[in-house]
């Protein structure tokens, strides 16, 4: 969003992106156009506390997930050596125990 | 809901060299000499089922507190959370169930957490990226859950030894019979 200055006078014109294409709107000078400016920045400022809340939410549920995972695999890894340990041995995806000789 | 980012203070970790060890022995005949090793490691540092709850546990508060950090909502979630490993027989349970069991309760709170998110955000107005990449997170977790969840029926069913008879004559059908050898 911004001022622009033609001539003598500044005017306020809305940028809007369509497709590919980056259009002005003209808004005007007048004390609306003012109020319209205010505003538009005020939007734009909570836009981006919101991304940043949002990235930071998006940053949280990656750790988490990241922690669920390592201590899944941890756990899993555990199992697996008690598993073997216990006489149990992986074949084709399926764990089975060993035949007492 | 908190913005905080959590981060984990693990103080112990599985080593590396107990995770090749594993790798080494996890096939279908194993070295014997591996797998002595991995005995001798394991008896070597039983402070290492100890680190694996403590990650879990870490891992649960994290969960909690990111749920919500209105401290009701917080005691609410712990006391549903230790009913539940009761209803799942999480004291009676040997140690590897154990740890499976503290796994799916992880799994199904991440999964409530994915979910509670999801409904807010489509209650309210959203973008379609947002959403799909929620929907996403909700979907991965469903998939974590069910994952856990099947690892533990096969290993209770492990632990369950069961014997099979089959009775088979000729010309007749083939009877089954399994059970439990070691009644609980």
């Amino acid at each position: 969003m911004a001022w622009e200055k033609r001539g003598n006078n500044q005017y306020y014109y809305r940028k809007k992106r369509i497709g590919r294409h980056v259009i002005s709107e003209y808004v005007g000078n007048s004390i609306f156009a003012e109020l319209l400016a205010n505003q538009d920045m005020l939007d734009c400022k909570n836009r981006q506390v919101n991304m940043k809340v949002k990235h930071r939410q998006r940053e949280q549920i990656k750790t988490i997930d990241r922690e669920i995972d390592q201590s899944y695999d941890q756990a899993i890894l555990l199992l697996r050596a008690i598993l073997l340990l216990a006489g149990y041995h992986p074949h084709k995806g399926q764990i089975r125990r060993r035949r007492d000789k | 809901m908190t913005n905080n980012i959590v981060t984990v203070h693990v103080s112990k970790d599985i080593p590396l060299e107990l995770a090749n060890l594993i790798g080494r022995c996890y096939k279908e005949k194993p070295d014997k000499k591996d797998l002595m090793e991995l005995r001798q490691f394991l008896n070597n540092n039983p402070e290492l089922y100890r680190a694996v709850f403590d990650i879990t546990e870490t891992t649960r508060n994290n969960i909690i507190e990111a749920i919500s950090d209105i401290k009701p909502v917080n005691l609410a979630l712990t006391t549903n959370i230790k009913i539940i490993r009761e209803q799942m027989g999480y004291m009676q349970s040997p140690v590897i169930e154990k740890m499976l069991i503290d796994q799916v309760i992880n799994t199904w709170l991440r999964c409530q957490w994915a979910e509670l998110k999801f409904t807010s955000i489509t209650q309210s107005q959203h973008s379609m990226r947002e959403g799909e990449y929620l929907l996403q997170t909700l979907e991965a977790a469903q998939r974590r859950y069910l994952h856990t969840l099947e690892v533990l029926v096969r290993v209770r069913k492990i632990n369950r030894s069961t014997m099979q008879i089959n009775i088979a004559e000729n010309g007749s059908q083939q009877v089954n019979i399994a059970g439990d050898l070691n009644k609980r």
